[in-house]
């Protein structure tokens, strides 16, 4: 693989300088300069230069000096930069001497306009949160399917399987478990509670615009529950133009899906849209013989409607969201009848929620705004699993207003708010009933200084009265400085805190005949994540190229452990106070050595560690080493994408299984794997068609089910999952869209 | 490794080569175009793009170009700027065409976009 790889640079670095070397054979150099009221020198730094009939384009330094090559002569070189009046020099041949560039101040300023480019995936380098952005056009290179297969090619969220009878997926940011990664759509809460496990598939790939990762501790506004790091999404928005939508997707392991949306917009300030989404798997798979299905089989359905308000003073997004799913897996041949032998498992979900929020601002005060958002949830779910039941009902409102201003100037601002939660679980594991109301209300504060976007520093801090626990604080501190302008050094540090749900966060792990022993004392977890990101952009070819660089340091106060070391039969939930921490640190690189292409590599080490059965150990199912490599490539007419990534997952620590019978025991240690995927996507007029892999190299964990034979026995156990169980896959899909008429 | 470096030397020599042996068949253009936004941008790829003769069409809004790369045996620069005087954009100094203007959305007339 070294060699591929190091073959890959040679060839593209080789590319690039017999590129620069034809290119560079006339070289244009020349200062841009203004004189000032006073009669002064004073230099135009990035200013546009550019050939009337070249594509070649650079901009004035600093000290308004530049260079340009050019590729055929005669030509017509033009400067331009806001606020001056173009130039224009017709250059016949090559010059010896520097061009001197006298702009003049244009008597009308012309119109500042943005130009964005959907950069497919971004890294900001403004906000003072490390902000990582998944858009549109990076969603678009894996097509696949829900929120957790979006990840796929981006290096700081991991996604994990979590056992092999409900195949549900799990994330994981900074080496920690996915219940530590908070989760929201357009800031009001995705999965809390109860929906902790399978949260992840109820919100199709489709429904999403864009996501943004933050890495560490998020701001206080949104809450306290931020540890690992907080994942933000924003749904499709009516102002996307899409009249029609739909796109439908099939597998090889008979799994279909189909996706509808619409929007509509009423008038100058209503709009709504529409999201439906209806997936099932049809096929029994089991690709790796051991009598399991490897997905569940069964019917998922989704919907959303949303109403947007845009008025002069005033914002509002309105709608409700449901899921109802019912899938059933285990043994081939079961269907979780009561008098059937075999080991069968059911999972049903009913979800259904409204939400609203709205935004108003001032008519006087121009920097002042106030937002509430107001959440109301029901979830259901029954969990049949072998012989083990667990049911689980969660209503929930959720209610934060935030009140933003000024303090004098623009460079001091804040927020601050009220935020109030009510949570009632009520929750049945096999013959034992659980009852718990959480009544949370919380205040925060967060100032912000802002100098000249250069500096920003975020200060937050928040109170939260739990009926349970009592005060719950949570300081955070942000802090963003650009060195240069194309980079940032990022610092943030802050408590995060969360109330754990012992049978919820770990509903995955309920397929084995392990022993649940939960403590009846199940407190709040709290850490202290620090972390430093370093960003660089530099352009290569006129694309802007990133480094990255970061390292986050983990600190748990007090953590609830999910203990499978203390015997192969059982699994022990408790709080500790003992040692527990995770190191992570991430490398990323991404060029984009030609318009068009471009190309991903990350590597990721991880120490993480906490004490299981009393001894200081590697958190069991985390890779110390990863790596990540991506290839992405459009036609410069946008007709054709391609794309393929491959991720290696080092060696992890798997729990003990000694005590086993011998053909029960396995490894301690599982072996390093690569996973590849690729896309290939053909863009028609108003429709598109791809056509994808994953796991094209087929891997698979053997014998991934302990004592898959005697699922009943004492030694059976299918969340000892590592690796993907089912093989490779291969799918194909259609996106169709009808564009609203442009107004 | 000399015989992987020699290889890609080979390999990068022909492509670099290949490049320059083209243009016969194909021309690559520049055309100032009165695109102000990305809806034009978009309208003017999308036509472009799925017009029979046109490799690539890429819009520079910061420059106000559209360069286009076509097979002359397929379509000539001529037709192209006409498409684009049609579509309501002045090209290369060729007025606009008003039919087509008229129908352009808001945005692309330069008359605002987005409702306020």
């Amino acid at each position: 693989m070294k060699y591929i790889l190091l073959m890959l640079w040679v060839l593209l670095t080789f590319q690039l300088s017999a590129q620069q070397a034809h290119e560079d054979e006339i070289i244009i150099r020349g200062k841009v300069f203004t004189v000032s009221d006073e009669g002064v020198e004073e230099p135009v730094p990035s200013a546009k230069i550019y050939w009337k009939n070249n594509r070649q384009k650079v901009t004035s330094k600093v000290d308004g000096t530049f260079s340009i090559a050019a590729t055929r002569l005669p030509d017509t070189l033009i400067i331009s930069s806001v606020g001056f009046e173009d130039q224009s020099y017709a250059i016949a041949s090559p010059q010896e001497e520097s061009l001197n560039i006298n702009l003049k101040e244009g008597e009308m300023l012309k119109g500042v306009e943005v130009f964005a480019e959907d950069l497919g995936h971004s890294i900001d380098l403004m906000n003072p949160m490390n902000l990582e952005t998944i858009g549109e056009g990076e969603l678009r290179r894996a097509a696949c399917c829900n929120l957790s297969e979006s990840f796929e090619t981006n290096a700081s969220v991991d996604v994990n399987i979590t056992d092999a009878v409900t195949g549900a997926k799990k994330i994981q940011m900074l080496g920690l478990d996915g219940i530590y990664t908070q989760l929201q759509y357009e800031n009001i809460p995705l999965v809390r509670g109860l929906s902790t496990s399978y949260g992840l598939a109820f919100t199709p790939g489709t429904w999403i615009q864009s996501i943004q990762i933050t890495k560490g501790t998020g701001s206080v506004v949104n809450g306290y529950e931020s540890m690992a790091g907080l994942i933000n999404l924003e749904l499709k928005k009516p102002s996307s133009k899409e009249l029609l939508y739909v796109n439908a997707y099939g597998n090889r392991f008979g799994r279909a899906e189909l996706n509808i949306h619409g929007a509509q917009q009423i008038n100058d300030r209503w709009s709504t849209m529409t999201f439906l989404h209806a997936g099932n798997v049809f096929v029994d798979n089991d690709v790796n013989n051991d009598g399991f299905r490897d997905i569940p089989v069964g019917l998922n359905l989704m919907g959303m409607h949303r109403w947007i308000f845009e008025g002069e003073n005033m914002e509002s997004r309105f709608g409700f969201k449901g899921t109802w799913a019912d899938k059933y897996s285990g043994q081939l041949g079961t269907n979780y009848s009561p008098d059937e032998s075999g080991f069968g498992a059911r999972f049903q979900t009913q979800h259904l929620e409204a939400f609203a929020k709205a935004g108003f601002f001032s008519k006087n005060r121009k920097f002042a705004s106030l937002g509430l958002v107001n959440q109301w949830k029901y979830h259901n779910m029954t969990n049949g699993i072998g012989s083990t039941t667990y049911n689980g009902t969660q209503r929930k409102w959720y209610s934060n207003a935030i009140y933003s201003d000024i303090i004098g100037n623009t460079n001091h601002t804040y927020k601050t708010g009220l935020s109030f939660i009510y949570d009632d679980y009520v929750e049945a594991y096999n013959d034992s009933t659980f009852l718990k109301t959480e009544i949370v209300p919380g205040a925060f504060f967060e100032y912000t200084y802002n100098s000249l976007d250069k500096f920003i520093l975020v200060a937050g801090i928040r109170g939260d009265l739990h009926n349970m626990f009592g005060p719950l604080w949570a300081p955070r501190l942000h802090v963003k400085w650009n060195a240069t302008p194309k980079s940032a050094i990022r610092i943030s540090t802050g408590k995060g805190i969360r109330v754990p749900n012992p049978f919820a966060d770990y509903v995955g792990n309920m397929a084995s005949s392990r022993l649940w022993v939960v403590s009846p004392n199940i407190t709040p977890e709290e850490c202290i994540s620090s972390g430093i990101t370093f960003t660089q952009k530099f352009l290569t070819n006129e694309n802007v190229s990133t480094f990255s660089i970061d390292y986050f340091y983990t600190y748990f106060l007090n953590q609830m452990i999910m203990d499978m070391d203390v015997s192969p039969n059982e699994l022990h939930i408790y709080n500790s106070n003992a040692e527990s921490y995770s190191h992570s640190f991430q490398a990323e690189l991404t060029i984009k050595p030609f318009k068009g292409l471009e190309f991903r590599n990350a590597f990721k080490y991880y120490d993480v560690r906490a004490e299981f059965n009393g001894m200081l150990q590697n958190r069991p199912f985390v890779p110390r080493f990863r790596f990540l490599t991506s290839l992405g490539y459009e036609t410069r007419n946008k007709k054709w994408m391609f794309d393929i990534t491959g991720n290696w997952v080092g060696k992890k620590r798997l729990p003990s299984t000694a005590s086993n019978p011998l053909e029960y025991q396995r490894e301690l240690e599982s072996e390093d794997y690569w996973i590849l995927h690729s896309q290939l996507t053909y863009n028609f007029k108003r429709f598109s068609i791809y056509l994808g892999g994953e796991n094209l190299l087929n891997v698979m964990q053997s014998d991934a089910i302990i004592a898959a034979d005697d699922p009943f026995g004492s030694f059976f156990d299918a969340t000892q999952i590592w690796a993907p169980i089912n093989g490779f896959n291969i799918y194909g899909g259609i996106h169709f869209t009808i564009k609203q008429k442009e107004k | 490794m000399k015989h992987i470096l020699s290889i890609l030397f080979i390999v990068a020599a022909m492509t670099s080569f290949g490049q320059t042996e083209k243009p016969s068949k194909f021309k690559e253009v520049t055309y100032d175009v009165s695109a102000v936004c990305k809806m034009c941008k978009d309208r003017i790829e999308k036509e472009l793009n799925y017009t029979k003769g046109v490799v690539f069409c890429e819009v520079d809004l910061a420059a106000g170009n559209v360069t286009v790369k076509y097979k002359l045996k397929q379509i000539t620069g001529e037709k192209i700027r006409d498409i684009l005087v049609n579509m309501g954009y002045t090209t290369d100094g060729v007025e606009r065409s008003e039919e087509g203007y008229n129908s352009l959305p808001q945005c692309c007339k330069g008359e605002g976009c987005g409702k306020k």
